[in-house]
This record gives structure tokens, sequence and C-alpha cells, in this order.
């Protein structure tokens, strides 16, 4: 056996190291069993500090927690605390919570809870208001003993998606903008309308006919002809005429007639067609635009 | 003078031939309506456009012309002004009735029931300026021309459209989940389970079997957990335990499975009780949202003073009158609606319809998302 001795100073080289190496083992291992002794005593449960909530001493932090606290028993509890929902259970117990990974003290990026409030993806009924998402991150934060953002919050943007909806609007608030332009309520004029209400989208939820609202050609079709004689009426050729056209674009729509009408103008007006019926083409094709369009 | 044979004969056939023509002219215009905007570069033509898309659903017109010459001239200074008169205007109460019959999915007459009851209430409410919240708690019903009469459930107590046949009769069905059920979605817009917190559930041992498994048995609804919502449910449909299928109170309701009958029915058409002990079964006495109530018209009232109970108003009024789509809607944050309500109450504290609407309408998140969408370019 060709034994060496060692070298001066090659222990330190050598086996000190590894014996670190064994000592930061026993380290990690010693403070990961005091994490788990502690945490098993503490948490939203029973609020006994363990190595995340020593964190929650201070006063701010101990209302920070009892904020979360509250924002998730109201919001979130009645599924995921004793109730079976999903793979999230007992939403009280921040041990529990932390042993599992649904949230990560001191880093929201890496905490579920946190990444799913904030991206609406929970709870179900609605999204959390500002205030309540920062609770429970600014109460994560101090769990890994980061202090949170404690700036007020700025005033959030409470615009929202507010895209025009196309779909017809009522069948009744049609008639009443079409009666409202003929000025004299009820008209027969208006009767070949009525007579289709139910196809042309009203509703009877006693005869469970409820709302129509994609309209298709048939519908459309239906509409016209009801509206022609309401086009072609006395009370309206009184009201209206041809040339006074942009007036009754003002009146129909309420707004000015504007550059495109204009077109719309001229291409009816373009028509070899007596005044009279240049209006009644005009006239359906307002009522028929009025706020609705087919799909 | 106009010669309709002619515009029959000719001048539609004409149309017809030239449908594509008028299609497009028609889909052009419709556009125009929805972009009216697409022309709007001053916040005063912007504020034209919000009022100009508003009106219909509100007023059941278009704006008028001195409408429009004050929106031109003061922009959403103007609001104030206009959203008040329309809350004042007969037509108003039209919209509202329309409003409360798509919300209780309740109109039209059978025989023996009057499904108008509900809209007659709203427009009745709005009509009189009454608060929003007796929607659910007025002691009287209302005919079509606005006269008090008594609701139609010959129950001894009253409670808005809850108390009426129409109400009872369309959200009738097994164990009574369906006119509890929709309290809380159309009302509180929450859904079971809500927290234990806030409605301590029945005591497992209290509910009949069916309903009292909470794991390892796989059943409709949320599997394996009956007890999860129906802990709660059961609490609230024992508020209609009295009720037959057609809303009729029966005073001997008891609220038992009926022997040989379809589960969840009981005895003269009436419907079977969460609870398993008899004399309860029997009994409307309850809790809701966590009080003790004798009765639906005690439990109405709980359920306005709620503080869900007035921003879920909110919300359900600017989906109808706003014609917001379910996800459109879903991207209002609750602050908006609470602070809808606030505003409402600034103007009264028990808001009503006129409040709430012109709350909403003046809001500067509605009127910055109506300006930030794709109708104002």
């Amino acid at each position: 056996m060709n034994l060496k001795a060692p070298k001066p100073g090659s222990i330190l080289k050598t086996t000190f190291p590894r014996l670190w190496r064994y000592g930061f083992l026993l380290l990690i291992i010693s403070l990961s069993t005091m994490f788990q002794n502690c945490s098993a005593r503490s948490g939203f449960k029973t609020g006994t500090p363990n190595r995340f909530i020593a964190n929650i001493t201070s006063p701010f932090a101990i209302e920070a927690q009892n904020k979360a606290r509250a924002v998730i028993e109201r919001n979130c509890s009645s599924c995921h605390q004793t109730a079976i929902s999903g793979t999230l259970t007992r939403i009280l117990d921040t041990n529990h919570l932390v042993s599992k990974k649904f949230i990560v003290p001191g880093d929201l990026g890496k905490s579920p809870i946190y990444q799913y409030v904030t991206q609406n993806k929970m709870p179900p009924t609605g999204p959390l208001t500002s205030a309540d998402k920062k609770a429970i991150g600014d109460w994560i934060l101090l769990l890994g003993g980061v202090m949170p953002d404690t700036t007020p919050l700025p005033p959030a943007d409470l615009t929202f998606n507010f895209q025009i909806n196309i779909d017809p609007l009522p069948f009744l608030t049609r008639t009443a903008k079409i009666e409202y332009l003929l000025g004299s309520g009820l008209s027969t004029s208006t009767a070949k309308l009525y007579s289709e209400r139910i196809y042309l989208g009203d509703y009877d939820f006693s005869l469970k006919i409820i709302p129509k609202i994609a309209w298709d050609t048939g519908e459309m079709q239906k509409w016209l002809e009801g509206v022609e004689p309401v086009c072609i009426s006395t009370e309206f050729q009184q009201k209206f005429s041809w040339e006074q056209s942009p007036a009754f674009i003002r009146s129909a729509l309420g707004r000015d007639a504007n550059a495109t009408d204009d077109l719309l103008i001229q291409d009816v007006n373009s028509l070899q067609i007596p005044e009279a019926e240049k209006f009644a083409t005009l006239c359906m094709t307002v009522l028929t635009s009025l706020e609705f369009i087919t799909k | 003078m106009y010669d309709g044979t002619y515009f029959f004969g000719v001048h539609y056939q004409m149309i017809k031939q030239k449908r594509t023509l008028l299609y497009f002219f028609t889909l052009l215009i419709s556009s125009l309506v929805f972009n009216s905007s697409a022309f709007a570069q001053t916040e005063n033509e912007k504020a034209l456009s919000y009022l100009s898309y508003m009106s219909s659903q509100i007023v059941g017109r278009p704006l008028n012309s001195s409408e429009i010459n004050l929106l031109k001239g003061q922009g959403p200074a103007a609001f104030d002004q206009i959203i008040t008169t329309w809350t004042s205007d007969a037509a108003f109460t039209i919209r509202v009735q329309k409003y409360v019959e798509n919300l209780v999915r309740a109109n039209g007459e059978t025989a023996g029931t009057n499904y108008n009851l509900p809209g007659w209430l709203g427009k009745a409410l709005a009509a009189n300026r009454r608060p929003y919240k007796e929607l659910l708690t007025s002691t009287t019903c209302y005919s079509q021309a606005g006269q008090a009469i008594p609701c139609d459930t010959n129950a001894p107590f009253t409670a808005g459209v809850l108390t009426t046949k129409a109400y009872l009769s369309i959200y009738k069905g097994a164990y009574n989940i369906s006119r509890a059920g929709k309290i809380i979605r159309e009302y509180l817009c929450t859904d079971y389970p809500l927290s234990d917190a806030e409605e301590p559930r029945l005591e497992i041992t209290d509910m009949i079997p069916q309903f009292a498994t909470t794991a390892g048995k796989i059943t409709f609804g949320n599997g394996n957990n009956c007890y999860m919502c129906h802990s709660q449910f059961g609490l609230h449909a024992q508020l209609f335990v009295k009720f037959d299928l057609n809303g009729v109170y029966q005073p001997g309701a008891t609220g038992v499975q009926a022997i040989g009958a379809t589960d969840g029915f009981s005895a003269n058409s009436t419907l079977t009780s969460h609870l398993i002990d008899p004399n309860r079964a029997s009994n409307e006495q309850t809790r809701i949202l966590g009080q003790s109530v004798s009765n639906l018209a005690e439990a109405a009232r709980v359920v306005t003073e709620s503080p869900r109970f007035l921003p879920c108003a909110a919300k359900n009024m600017m989906r109808y009158f706003l014609r917001l789509s379910d996800p459109n809607l879903a991207s209002v944050k609750p602050e908006v609606f609470t602070q809808i309500v606030t505003a409402a109450k600034v103007k009264n504290p028990e808001p009503g319809f006129a409040e709430l609407i012109h709350a909403i309408l003046i809001d500067p998140s509605v009127y910055g998302s109506f300006k930030k969408s794709g109708a104002m370019p």
C-alpha cells in the first residue's frame, strides 16, 4: 500500500470542506425539522409563531395577517377549507399552504394562490378587489420576512371591457322608439310589427318564450315589412319628408347626420324614384338600423 | 302625395331585388349608430355618443333635440341634468318593468297565474320612487295601473316578488332548491357554498340522508359532497316549505317526503324539506345569512340588508340597461359596483331605481369604459 502522510495543510483543503458540507447538510436538516415542528403548530389555525409566522409579530404584520385571513375566509374557505374542491384544501392552515407550496413565503411570483387571485382565476364568484388582493400579497411577503410596499394603492383603473352590444335591442324598446318618432303612441301603422312581435324577438315567459337575441335575414325581412307601413304612414309623411332627411336622421338616431349618413342620402337620392319613395327607403333603412344588426 | 300602391307594387319589389344593397345600407348605418363616436373627437361628442347609446334602454327613445344640443354644448357636464330628467319620465318606469321581467324571467299571464306581477311591482316602485330593496320587501303588489293589490299566494306575509305565484311557479322544483338558489344568485350575486362565516351550515345529523353525504358517493352537482351546498340550501329552501308548486301558501304543508312521490315532493304538491325532524321540516323558521328568521318576509329583509345586495342590484342593472354581455360584466371590478352604490346613497340613503341608474350612468369608470371601447376610436 502506498500510504502517504498528509501534507501539511491538506486536511484543511480536503477533509474540512467535506465536513463542512456534512455540517451544512445537518444544519439544513435541523432547520427543516425545526420548520416542520414549528409550522405544525402554526398558521391561521393557531397563530402560534413558526419560522414564517415568526415574521408576523409587529402590529402591522398581525393586522396584515388578519386582513388576509378575513379575505380568504370570506372568499375561499367555503370551497377550500373543509369541503372537497380541487386540490387545494385547508386553506386556513398556513403550514399546509406552505408545505404544499400553495404559497411561497416572501415570493408572490411563486405563490399559486396569489397568482390565481391576481389573474382573476379565483374566486369563481368574481374577482377580488385590489385591496383584497394586496392583503393576501402583503401577508405572503410578510411570512417571508419581506416588507410589503406600504404606500397607499394608487387609484385603481376601474375601467372595464365595454363592448357595444350589437344584438337587437329588446323588441319593445325598438317599437317604443318608433312610437316616439310617430309621436302618437300606438298607431295602426305599427300593427304589422306587433303582429310579428314574437318572431321579432319579444318574449313571453309565461309561455316559455324567451327574448330572441340573434337575428337572421328572416327576422330582418319581417322587420322591414313591419316598418314599411310606418314609413309610408300619413303620420310619418306629415312629420318628415325627403327634404328633411338630416332632420329625420337626427330624430331617429339621436344625433346629427354625419358624413356617412350623407353618403347614404346621396345613394338613395340616386335612385330614379319619387321623393316620397326615397324618403320611405331612407326611413326603412334607418329604422331597421336602430341599434341592432344581423349576426 | 305618396302612392302606397306604387310603393308596394314597384318600389318594394325593387327593394327586395336590391336587398343586398339595402342590407348593406342597414349594416352601414347600424355600425354608424354604434360607432357614431367614430366621428366623435371632442369630449362633448363622446358624451353625446354615450347617452345616445344609453337612451334607448333607459327611456325607450333616441336623444331629443334639446338633449343633443345640451350634450354638444356642455358634454359630460350635462349628464346629471339629462339623466335626472330621464329617471322622472314615465318611459323609465316601463323600462324598469322590463328589467324586472327579465330579472325574474316572468311576464304574461296564464290561467291562474299572473306572471306580470313582478314587472308591475318594479314599475310601481320606480314610479313611486321607492327603494330598490322593496323588490323583495314590498308589502303589496301592484296592478298594471299602479294600484296596490294583494299579492296572489295567500301567504300571511308579503315579500315583494318572492311572494308572487309568478316567482314561485317559475322556480318551482324538488326540495325548493331553485326558489332558494335564485335569491342567493340573483339578489346577492353569489353562489353556494357560502362561507361558513356568512352562512353557518346545518348540522349534518339534522339533514335528510340524501343531502348529508360528504364523500365517497358520486352524485350530480358537486359530486361527492352534497353536504357542502345543501347544508346551506336546506336552510334557505325551508322558507318555501309552505308554498305548493303553483305558489299557493299551504299552512298545513309538512315538508315531509310523500310516500311514493318523486324525490323532493311532499303532499298536496308542496316540496320536501331538507330537515329530517318532521317538526322542523314543517316549520318555515330557519336561518339566512346567519340570522334567524321566522318566514320569507323576514328573510327578504335580511337579504336586502346584506352588503352584497345593492352592489348586486347595480350589477344586474348594468347587465340589462347597459346591455353588457356576461364576459364584459365579469370584467367589471367589484369596486365599481360599490362606488356606484355609494354614489346612489349620497342622493338617497335608500336608493331606488332612479338613483341607481343615475349613479351607474355618471360613474366615471362606466363612462370611461365606454370611451375606451371599440366604439370610441
